[in-house]
Protein backbone atom coordinates (compact mmCIF):
# COMPACT_ATOMS: atom_id res chain seq x y z
CA UNK A 1 0.00 0.00 0.00
CA UNK A 2 0.87 3.49 -1.17
CA UNK A 3 0.01 6.37 0.92
CA UNK A 4 -0.03 10.11 0.47
CA UNK A 5 0.19 12.24 3.01
CA UNK A 6 -1.10 15.94 3.32
CA UNK A 7 0.32 16.58 0.17
CA UNK A 8 0.13 20.13 -0.73
CA UNK A 9 1.53 22.37 -3.66
CA UNK A 10 1.05 26.13 -4.91
CA UNK A 11 1.39 27.61 -8.15
CA UNK A 12 2.32 31.55 -7.01
CA UNK A 13 -0.98 31.84 -4.65
CA UNK A 14 -3.03 29.58 -6.81
CA UNK A 15 -3.24 26.87 -4.47
CA UNK A 16 -3.41 23.24 -6.76
CA UNK A 17 -3.23 21.29 -3.54
CA UNK A 18 -4.66 21.71 -0.42
CA UNK A 19 -3.33 18.95 1.50
CA UNK A 20 -4.43 15.67 -0.40
CA UNK A 21 -4.15 12.66 1.88
CA UNK A 22 -5.16 8.81 0.51
CA UNK A 23 -4.41 5.54 0.35
CA UNK A 24 -3.01 3.14 -3.25
CA UNK A 25 -4.55 -0.37 -2.68
CA UNK A 26 -2.77 -3.22 -5.30
CA UNK A 27 -5.50 -3.32 -8.42
CA UNK A 28 -6.91 -0.45 -9.97
CA UNK A 29 -7.48 3.39 -8.19
CA UNK A 30 -9.71 6.09 -10.13
CA UNK A 31 -8.71 9.23 -10.02
CA UNK A 32 -11.66 11.13 -10.81
CA UNK A 33 -12.40 15.01 -10.82
CA UNK A 34 -13.08 17.89 -12.91
CA UNK A 35 -10.84 19.70 -15.11
CA UNK A 36 -8.73 21.98 -13.24
CA UNK A 37 -9.02 20.01 -10.24
CA UNK A 38 -5.18 19.11 -9.72
CA UNK A 39 -5.35 15.88 -10.58
CA UNK A 40 -2.56 15.75 -12.91
CA UNK A 41 -0.46 18.18 -10.12
CA UNK A 42 -0.95 15.63 -7.61
CA UNK A 43 0.39 12.70 -9.90
CA UNK A 44 3.30 15.12 -10.53
CA UNK A 45 3.86 15.79 -7.05
CA UNK A 46 3.51 12.51 -6.51
CA UNK A 47 5.95 11.29 -8.36
CA UNK A 48 8.76 13.47 -7.91
CA UNK A 49 8.37 14.92 -11.12
CA UNK A 50 7.47 18.72 -9.29
CA UNK A 51 8.55 19.32 -5.17
CA UNK A 52 5.40 19.54 -3.71
CA UNK A 53 5.17 22.18 -0.88
CA UNK A 54 4.26 19.78 1.58
CA UNK A 55 3.38 16.35 2.62
CA UNK A 56 4.97 12.76 1.90
CA UNK A 57 4.59 10.01 0.18
CA UNK A 58 5.11 6.75 2.32
CA UNK A 59 5.86 3.28 0.46
CA UNK A 60 5.71 0.07 1.44
CA UNK A 61 9.45 -1.49 3.37
CA UNK A 62 11.34 -2.47 0.25
CA UNK A 63 10.34 -0.35 -2.31
CA UNK A 64 12.53 1.47 -4.18
CA UNK A 65 13.22 4.38 -5.28
CA UNK A 66 9.85 5.34 -7.05
CA UNK A 67 10.86 6.74 -9.99
CA UNK A 68 12.62 3.73 -10.91
CA UNK A 69 9.25 1.72 -9.20
CA UNK A 70 6.73 4.02 -11.24
CA UNK A 71 5.44 3.44 -14.72
CA UNK A 72 3.96 7.13 -15.77
CA UNK A 73 1.85 7.42 -18.82
CA UNK A 74 1.85 11.37 -19.48
CA UNK A 75 -1.41 13.31 -20.65
CA UNK A 76 0.04 13.89 -23.91
CA UNK A 77 2.65 11.48 -25.06
CA UNK A 78 4.19 12.23 -27.93
CA UNK A 79 8.56 12.11 -27.74
CA UNK A 80 11.05 10.58 -30.12
CA UNK A 81 8.80 10.86 -33.23
CA UNK A 82 11.77 10.48 -35.26
CA UNK A 83 12.62 7.24 -33.35
CA UNK A 84 11.28 4.09 -34.45
CA UNK A 85 9.05 2.71 -31.63
CA UNK A 86 12.11 -0.18 -30.58
CA UNK A 87 15.12 2.57 -30.42
CA UNK A 88 12.31 5.08 -28.50
CA UNK A 89 11.96 2.20 -25.87
CA UNK A 90 15.42 1.83 -26.16
CA UNK A 91 16.10 5.11 -24.97
CA UNK A 92 13.69 4.98 -22.00
CA UNK A 93 15.27 1.69 -21.25
CA UNK A 94 18.64 2.99 -20.95
CA UNK A 95 17.13 5.98 -18.68
CA UNK A 96 15.75 3.19 -15.95
CA UNK A 97 19.01 1.24 -16.17
CA UNK A 98 17.73 -1.71 -17.46
CA UNK A 99 20.93 -3.91 -18.45
CA UNK A 100 22.00 -3.93 -21.99
CA UNK A 101 21.63 -7.80 -21.92
CA UNK A 102 17.68 -7.60 -20.74
CA UNK A 103 16.69 -4.41 -22.80
CA UNK A 104 15.84 -6.66 -26.29
CA UNK A 105 13.68 -8.98 -24.51
CA UNK A 106 11.86 -6.27 -22.23
CA UNK A 107 11.05 -4.24 -25.23
CA UNK A 108 9.41 -7.20 -26.98
CA UNK A 109 7.29 -8.36 -23.72
CA UNK A 110 6.30 -4.84 -23.15
CA UNK A 111 5.13 -4.37 -26.71
CA UNK A 112 3.42 -7.64 -26.64
CA UNK A 113 1.50 -6.63 -23.74
CA UNK A 114 0.29 -3.63 -25.89
CA UNK A 115 -0.23 -5.62 -28.82
CA UNK A 116 2.30 -3.72 -31.07
CA UNK A 117 4.91 -6.13 -31.44
CA UNK A 118 4.54 -5.64 -35.45
CA UNK A 119 5.02 -2.17 -35.26
CA UNK A 120 8.39 -2.21 -33.92
CA UNK A 121 10.65 -0.81 -36.88
CA UNK A 122 7.76 2.10 -36.81
CA UNK A 123 8.81 5.33 -36.91
CA UNK A 124 6.58 6.92 -33.41
CA UNK A 125 5.38 9.99 -35.63
CA UNK A 126 3.86 7.50 -37.93
CA UNK A 127 1.34 6.04 -35.36
CA UNK A 128 -2.31 7.02 -34.88
CA UNK A 129 -2.87 8.41 -31.61
CA UNK A 130 -4.28 5.47 -29.88
CA UNK A 131 -1.19 3.22 -31.12
CA UNK A 132 1.33 6.31 -29.59
CA UNK A 133 -0.31 5.97 -26.21
CA UNK A 134 0.40 2.53 -26.65
CA UNK A 135 3.68 2.96 -27.07
CA UNK A 136 3.70 5.60 -23.86
CA UNK A 137 2.17 2.65 -22.00
CA UNK A 138 5.05 0.44 -22.92
CA UNK A 139 7.62 2.84 -21.99
CA UNK A 140 6.02 2.94 -18.77
CA UNK A 141 5.88 -0.77 -18.33
CA UNK A 142 9.54 -1.30 -18.73
CA UNK A 143 11.53 -2.04 -16.06
CA UNK A 144 8.53 -3.64 -14.49
CA UNK A 145 7.19 -0.99 -11.71
CA UNK A 146 5.01 -2.36 -9.39
CA UNK A 147 3.29 1.00 -9.51
CA UNK A 148 1.21 2.01 -13.02
CA UNK A 149 0.00 5.90 -13.19
CA UNK A 150 -1.94 6.73 -16.27
CA UNK A 151 -3.15 10.32 -16.98
CA UNK A 152 -6.17 11.22 -18.99
CA UNK A 153 -5.43 7.72 -20.79
CA UNK A 154 -8.27 7.75 -22.52
CA UNK A 155 -8.86 11.18 -23.79
CA UNK A 156 -8.76 11.66 -27.21
CA UNK A 157 -9.41 7.89 -28.47
CA UNK A 158 -12.08 6.35 -30.92
CA UNK A 159 -14.51 3.83 -29.20
CA UNK A 160 -12.41 1.08 -30.07
CA UNK A 161 -8.94 2.02 -28.59
CA UNK A 162 -10.56 2.93 -25.43
CA UNK A 163 -11.94 -0.58 -25.44
CA UNK A 164 -8.62 -1.95 -26.00
CA UNK A 165 -7.33 0.53 -23.14
CA UNK A 166 -10.05 -0.84 -20.54
CA UNK A 167 -8.83 -4.53 -21.80
CA UNK A 168 -5.14 -4.03 -21.13
CA UNK A 169 -5.53 -1.67 -18.13
CA UNK A 170 -7.50 -4.45 -16.78
CA UNK A 171 -4.92 -7.39 -17.34
CA UNK A 172 -1.95 -5.03 -16.05
CA UNK A 173 -3.85 -4.98 -12.64
CA UNK A 174 -2.99 -8.30 -12.10
CA UNK A 175 0.14 -7.53 -11.65
CA UNK A 176 0.63 -3.72 -11.03
CA UNK A 177 -0.94 -0.98 -8.77
CA UNK A 178 -2.42 0.73 -11.32
CA UNK A 179 -3.34 4.83 -10.95
CA UNK A 180 -5.74 6.22 -13.65
CA UNK A 181 -6.84 9.76 -13.56
CA UNK A 182 -9.88 10.61 -15.77
CA UNK A 183 -12.60 12.75 -15.69
CA UNK A 184 -14.39 10.11 -17.19
CA UNK A 185 -16.49 8.39 -15.00
CA UNK A 186 -17.54 5.49 -17.50
CA UNK A 187 -13.99 4.52 -18.04
CA UNK A 188 -13.72 3.98 -14.06
CA UNK A 189 -16.86 2.09 -13.02
CA UNK A 190 -15.31 -0.33 -15.82
CA UNK A 191 -12.00 -0.16 -14.35
CA UNK A 192 -11.58 0.76 -10.83
CA UNK A 193 -12.20 -0.86 -7.62
CA UNK A 194 -11.42 2.13 -5.63
CA UNK A 195 -12.16 5.99 -6.44
CA UNK A 196 -10.29 8.93 -5.29
CA UNK A 197 -12.28 12.01 -6.11
CA UNK A 198 -10.60 15.12 -6.12
CA UNK A 199 -12.25 18.63 -6.36
CA UNK A 200 -10.60 21.87 -6.16
CA UNK A 201 -7.19 20.36 -5.04
CA UNK A 202 -8.61 18.39 -1.84
CA UNK A 203 -10.21 14.81 -1.69
CA UNK A 204 -14.14 15.40 -1.68
CA UNK A 205 -14.04 10.85 -1.36
CA UNK A 206 -12.25 7.96 -1.25
CA UNK A 207 -13.35 4.79 -0.95
CA UNK A 208 -14.64 1.55 -3.29
CA UNK A 209 -16.88 1.69 -5.84
CA UNK A 210 -19.73 0.35 -4.10
CA UNK A 211 -19.07 2.99 -1.19
CA UNK A 212 -18.56 5.65 -3.55
CA UNK A 213 -21.20 4.98 -5.54
CA UNK A 214 -23.72 5.00 -2.00
CA UNK A 215 -22.60 8.76 -1.78
CA UNK A 216 -25.81 9.46 -3.92
CA UNK A 217 -27.80 6.52 -1.81
CA UNK A 218 -31.25 8.77 -1.69
CA UNK A 219 -29.80 11.58 -3.08
CA UNK A 220 -30.87 10.58 -6.89
CA UNK A 221 -34.60 11.42 -8.63
CA UNK A 222 -36.36 10.82 -11.65
CA UNK A 223 -38.40 13.81 -12.57
CA UNK A 224 -40.81 14.47 -15.91
CA UNK A 225 -38.99 17.46 -17.46
CA UNK A 226 -41.45 19.63 -17.20
CA UNK A 227 -41.35 20.06 -13.23
CA UNK A 228 -37.57 20.30 -13.40
CA UNK A 229 -36.14 23.90 -13.47
CA UNK A 230 -32.24 23.65 -14.42
CA UNK A 231 -31.55 26.82 -12.73
CA UNK A 232 -32.81 25.62 -8.92
CA UNK A 233 -31.31 26.06 -6.07
CA UNK A 234 -32.67 23.23 -4.27
CA UNK A 235 -31.41 20.61 -6.51
CA UNK A 236 -29.15 19.42 -9.45
CA UNK A 237 -29.78 18.20 -12.74
CA UNK A 238 -27.26 15.69 -13.99
CA UNK A 239 -28.99 14.28 -17.22
CA UNK A 240 -31.86 13.89 -19.14
CA UNK A 241 -33.41 10.56 -19.81
CA UNK A 242 -35.75 8.71 -21.55
CA UNK A 243 -37.72 6.20 -19.89
CA UNK A 244 -40.40 4.25 -21.51
CA UNK A 245 -40.66 6.86 -24.33
CA UNK A 246 -41.20 9.14 -21.50
CA UNK A 247 -38.50 12.24 -21.01
CA UNK A 248 -37.31 12.38 -17.89
CA UNK A 249 -34.57 14.20 -15.60
CA UNK A 250 -32.21 12.46 -13.51
CA UNK A 251 -31.64 15.07 -10.36
CA UNK A 252 -29.52 14.79 -7.50
CA UNK A 253 -30.39 16.48 -3.71
CA UNK A 254 -30.88 16.25 -0.59
CA UNK A 255 -34.47 15.73 -0.15
CA UNK A 256 -37.09 15.16 -2.60
CA UNK A 257 -38.60 17.41 -4.36
CA UNK A 258 -42.63 17.16 -5.15
CA UNK A 259 -42.91 14.26 -7.79
CA UNK A 260 -40.10 13.07 -7.96
CA UNK A 261 -39.34 9.22 -7.32
CA UNK A 262 -35.94 8.28 -6.24
CA UNK A 263 -34.37 6.25 -8.58
CA UNK A 264 -30.98 3.89 -8.08
CA UNK A 265 -27.59 6.09 -7.84
CA UNK A 266 -25.11 5.13 -10.40
CA UNK A 267 -21.21 6.22 -10.03
CA UNK A 268 -21.48 9.38 -12.02
CA UNK A 269 -24.53 10.08 -9.20
CA UNK A 270 -22.00 9.53 -6.72
CA UNK A 271 -19.52 11.53 -8.10
CA UNK A 272 -21.64 14.50 -8.51
CA UNK A 273 -22.89 14.78 -5.23
CA UNK A 274 -18.90 14.59 -4.19
CA UNK A 275 -18.04 17.59 -6.08
CA UNK A 276 -21.56 19.43 -6.17
CA UNK A 277 -21.49 18.75 -2.48
CA UNK A 278 -24.96 17.56 -2.33
CA UNK A 279 -24.29 15.72 0.99
CA UNK B 1 30.34 1.10 -14.27
CA UNK B 2 31.87 4.33 -15.64
CA UNK B 3 32.89 2.29 -19.09
CA UNK B 4 28.85 1.75 -18.80
CA UNK B 5 28.12 5.26 -18.01
CA UNK B 6 29.80 6.81 -21.12
CA UNK B 7 28.23 3.98 -23.20
CA UNK B 8 24.77 4.80 -22.31
CA UNK B 9 25.63 8.18 -22.19
CA UNK B 10 26.90 8.17 -25.75
CA UNK B 11 23.59 6.19 -26.69
CA UNK B 12 21.26 8.84 -25.29
CA UNK B 13 23.54 11.76 -27.35
CA UNK B 14 22.94 9.02 -30.62
CA UNK B 15 19.15 8.59 -30.35
CA UNK B 16 19.09 12.51 -29.51
CA UNK B 17 20.50 13.10 -32.50
CA UNK B 18 18.70 10.53 -34.37
CA UNK B 19 15.38 12.18 -32.95
CA UNK B 20 16.25 15.31 -34.80
CA UNK B 21 15.63 13.35 -38.34
CA UNK B 22 17.15 14.85 -41.66
CA UNK B 23 18.14 18.26 -40.24
CA UNK B 24 20.68 16.36 -37.95
CA UNK B 25 23.03 15.97 -41.14
CA UNK B 26 22.95 19.92 -42.11
CA UNK B 27 26.30 21.09 -39.60
CA UNK B 28 28.01 17.61 -41.02
CA UNK B 29 27.18 18.09 -44.68
CA UNK B 30 28.10 21.41 -44.61
CA UNK B 31 31.58 21.19 -42.48
CA UNK B 32 32.64 18.06 -43.86
CA UNK B 33 31.45 18.39 -47.47
CA UNK B 34 30.23 21.63 -48.81
CA UNK B 35 32.48 24.03 -46.68
CA UNK B 36 36.55 22.03 -47.56
CA UNK B 37 35.02 21.62 -51.21
CA UNK B 38 33.97 25.07 -51.89
CA UNK B 39 37.68 26.06 -50.38
CA UNK B 40 39.57 23.05 -52.40
CA UNK B 41 37.74 24.30 -55.72
CA UNK B 42 38.68 27.84 -55.04
CA UNK B 43 42.19 26.83 -54.60
CA UNK B 44 41.83 24.84 -57.72
CA UNK B 45 40.71 27.69 -60.00
CA UNK B 46 43.65 30.24 -59.02
CA UNK B 47 41.25 32.62 -57.66
CA UNK B 48 43.11 35.49 -56.16
CA UNK B 49 44.39 35.18 -52.28
CA UNK B 50 41.74 37.75 -51.32
CA UNK B 51 38.49 35.23 -52.28
CA UNK B 52 40.62 32.29 -50.55
CA UNK B 53 40.96 34.22 -47.53
CA UNK B 54 37.72 35.83 -47.38
CA UNK B 55 35.75 32.55 -47.90
CA UNK B 56 38.17 30.49 -45.42
CA UNK B 57 37.15 33.12 -42.91
CA UNK B 58 33.56 33.59 -43.76
CA UNK B 59 33.16 29.68 -43.18
CA UNK B 60 35.29 29.68 -40.23
CA UNK B 61 34.13 32.70 -38.16
CA UNK B 62 30.41 32.89 -39.53
CA UNK B 63 28.95 29.42 -40.09
CA UNK B 64 31.00 27.23 -38.30
CA UNK B 65 30.23 28.70 -34.96
CA UNK B 66 26.69 29.19 -35.34
CA UNK B 67 26.25 25.82 -36.72
CA UNK B 68 27.16 24.29 -33.49
CA UNK B 69 24.45 25.57 -31.62
CA UNK B 70 22.49 23.77 -33.97
CA UNK B 71 22.37 19.76 -32.86
CA UNK B 72 21.82 21.94 -29.49
CA UNK B 73 18.85 23.69 -30.34
CA UNK B 74 16.81 20.40 -31.56
CA UNK B 75 17.90 18.13 -28.75
CA UNK B 76 16.86 20.89 -26.26
CA UNK B 77 13.78 21.80 -27.88
CA UNK B 78 12.63 17.91 -27.28
CA UNK B 79 13.21 18.26 -23.83
CA UNK B 80 11.33 21.63 -22.99
CA UNK B 81 8.44 21.64 -25.45
CA UNK B 82 8.34 17.75 -25.97
CA UNK B 83 4.57 16.40 -25.73
CA UNK B 84 4.95 13.76 -22.42
CA UNK B 85 8.45 15.39 -21.57
CA UNK B 86 7.22 14.82 -17.99
CA UNK B 87 8.82 11.26 -18.76
CA UNK B 88 11.92 12.18 -18.77
CA UNK B 89 11.65 14.49 -15.64
CA UNK B 90 10.19 11.37 -13.53
CA UNK B 91 13.23 9.08 -14.72
CA UNK B 92 15.79 11.79 -13.41
CA UNK B 93 17.84 12.40 -16.28
CA UNK B 94 21.15 13.75 -14.84
CA UNK B 95 24.19 14.52 -16.84
CA UNK B 96 22.14 16.81 -19.79
CA UNK B 97 25.53 18.99 -19.81
CA UNK B 98 27.77 15.96 -20.40
CA UNK B 99 25.02 14.81 -23.45
CA UNK B 100 25.84 18.67 -24.63
CA UNK B 101 29.34 18.28 -23.98
CA UNK B 102 29.84 14.82 -26.34
CA UNK B 103 27.41 16.98 -29.14
CA UNK B 104 30.08 19.94 -29.24
CA UNK B 105 32.78 17.52 -29.01
CA UNK B 106 31.63 15.76 -32.22
CA UNK B 107 30.51 18.68 -33.83
CA UNK B 108 34.26 20.14 -33.43
CA UNK B 109 35.97 17.05 -34.38
CA UNK B 110 33.84 17.39 -37.88
CA UNK B 111 34.92 20.50 -38.33
CA UNK B 112 38.67 20.16 -37.80
CA UNK B 113 39.34 18.55 -41.27
CA UNK B 114 38.20 21.81 -43.20
CA UNK B 115 40.09 23.53 -40.14
CA UNK B 116 43.18 22.29 -40.50
CA UNK B 117 43.13 22.34 -43.73
CA UNK B 118 42.76 26.00 -43.24
CA UNK B 119 45.40 26.19 -40.65
CA UNK B 120 47.91 24.30 -43.56
CA UNK B 121 47.14 27.04 -46.36
CA UNK B 122 48.20 29.70 -43.95
CA UNK B 123 44.66 30.98 -44.47
CA UNK B 124 44.22 31.19 -40.47
CA UNK B 125 46.61 30.59 -37.34
CA UNK B 126 46.10 27.55 -34.86
CA UNK B 127 45.46 30.59 -32.00
CA UNK B 128 43.05 32.24 -33.79
CA UNK B 129 41.41 28.72 -34.55
CA UNK B 130 41.23 28.14 -30.53
CA UNK B 131 38.92 30.93 -30.40
CA UNK B 132 36.56 29.92 -33.16
CA UNK B 133 36.32 26.26 -31.13
CA UNK B 134 36.19 28.29 -28.12
CA UNK B 135 33.43 30.35 -30.08
CA UNK B 136 31.51 27.04 -30.96
CA UNK B 137 32.13 25.98 -27.29
CA UNK B 138 30.38 29.17 -26.14
CA UNK B 139 27.23 29.39 -28.60
CA UNK B 140 26.20 25.44 -28.01
CA UNK B 141 26.42 25.75 -24.28
CA UNK B 142 24.30 29.33 -24.82
CA UNK B 143 21.81 27.49 -26.45
CA UNK B 144 21.69 24.37 -23.90
CA UNK B 145 21.42 27.32 -21.02
CA UNK B 146 18.62 29.31 -22.27
CA UNK B 147 16.61 26.30 -23.43
CA UNK B 148 16.86 25.22 -20.02
CA UNK B 149 16.37 29.03 -18.17
CA UNK B 150 13.32 29.98 -20.04
CA UNK B 151 12.07 26.43 -20.36
CA UNK B 152 11.67 27.40 -24.51
CA UNK B 153 13.42 26.74 -27.57
CA UNK B 154 12.85 29.99 -29.65
CA UNK B 155 14.77 32.13 -26.84
CA UNK B 156 17.48 30.16 -27.52
CA UNK B 157 17.36 30.71 -31.01
CA UNK B 158 17.31 34.12 -30.34
CA UNK B 159 20.47 34.01 -28.00
CA UNK B 160 22.43 31.75 -30.41
CA UNK B 161 22.02 34.55 -32.72
CA UNK B 162 22.10 38.09 -31.10
CA UNK B 163 25.34 36.54 -29.73
CA UNK B 164 26.63 35.72 -32.85
CA UNK B 165 26.22 38.88 -34.26
CA UNK B 166 27.78 40.96 -31.09
CA UNK B 167 30.56 38.12 -30.94
CA UNK B 168 33.03 39.68 -33.33
CA UNK B 169 33.25 42.98 -31.87
CA UNK B 170 33.42 41.27 -28.50
CA UNK B 171 35.58 39.04 -29.16
CA UNK B 172 37.93 42.01 -30.48
CA UNK B 173 37.47 43.91 -27.74
CA UNK B 174 38.78 40.97 -25.35
CA UNK B 175 41.83 40.27 -27.79
CA UNK B 176 42.54 44.05 -26.93
CA UNK B 177 42.11 43.63 -23.75
CA UNK B 178 44.23 40.52 -23.41
CA UNK B 179 47.31 41.98 -25.52
CA UNK B 180 47.39 45.08 -22.99
CA UNK B 181 47.89 42.22 -20.19
CA UNK B 182 50.72 40.49 -21.19
CA UNK B 183 52.49 39.76 -24.98
CA UNK B 184 50.20 36.58 -26.21
CA UNK B 185 47.34 37.83 -24.56
CA UNK B 186 45.37 38.60 -27.54
CA UNK B 187 45.09 34.68 -28.12
CA UNK B 188 44.89 33.36 -24.74
CA UNK B 189 42.15 35.88 -23.45
CA UNK B 190 39.09 35.27 -25.53
CA UNK B 191 39.94 31.20 -25.93
CA UNK B 192 39.62 31.27 -21.61
CA UNK B 193 37.02 34.12 -21.38
CA UNK B 194 34.97 32.23 -23.46
CA UNK B 195 35.83 28.52 -22.20
CA UNK B 196 35.34 29.88 -18.76
CA UNK B 197 31.70 31.00 -19.29
CA UNK B 198 30.70 28.04 -21.49
CA UNK B 199 31.55 25.89 -18.44
CA UNK B 200 29.43 28.09 -16.28
CA UNK B 201 26.64 27.82 -18.80
CA UNK B 202 26.45 24.74 -18.61
CA UNK B 203 26.97 23.51 -15.30
CA UNK B 204 23.68 26.51 -14.31
CA UNK B 205 21.71 24.60 -17.68
CA UNK B 206 22.35 21.46 -16.11
CA UNK B 207 21.18 22.31 -12.60
CA UNK B 208 18.03 24.11 -14.62
CA UNK B 209 17.54 20.90 -16.86
CA UNK B 210 16.28 18.67 -13.18
CA UNK B 211 13.62 21.11 -13.10
CA UNK B 212 10.24 20.70 -14.21
CA UNK B 213 8.09 23.35 -15.51
CA UNK B 214 4.40 22.29 -17.08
Amino acid sequence: MIRIENLRMSYRKNEALKGVTFELNPGITGLLGPNGAGKTTLLRCMLGIIRPGGGEVVFPPGMRMLHREAGYLPQKYGLFKELTVQEALEYFGVLKDIPRAEIGCEIDECLHKVNLLESKRSRVGTLSGGMMRRVGIAAALLGKPSLLVFDEPTAGLDPEERVRFKRLAASLAKEHTVLISTHIVEDIEALASQVVILDQGMVCSSGTLAETTALAEGRCFLAPDSLVDEGSDGYYVARFVEVDGRPLARVLACTAPDGFTPTTPTLEDGYLCATKGIA
Amino acid sequence: MRHEGNRVRRLRAFYELKNIGVYAFVPPVVVTVLLPAGFLWLRATNSTAAAVFYYANTGLQLIAPLLAAWWMLFVTKERVEGDGRELLYLLRRKGESLTALILIGAYLALLSPFALLVVSSGHCDLSVLLIIYAWCLFLASLAFWTAFVFHSSPPALVAVLAFHIVMLPLLSALRAFGATAWSGGEDVVPTLCLAIVSAGLLVHGEIRSRRFTG
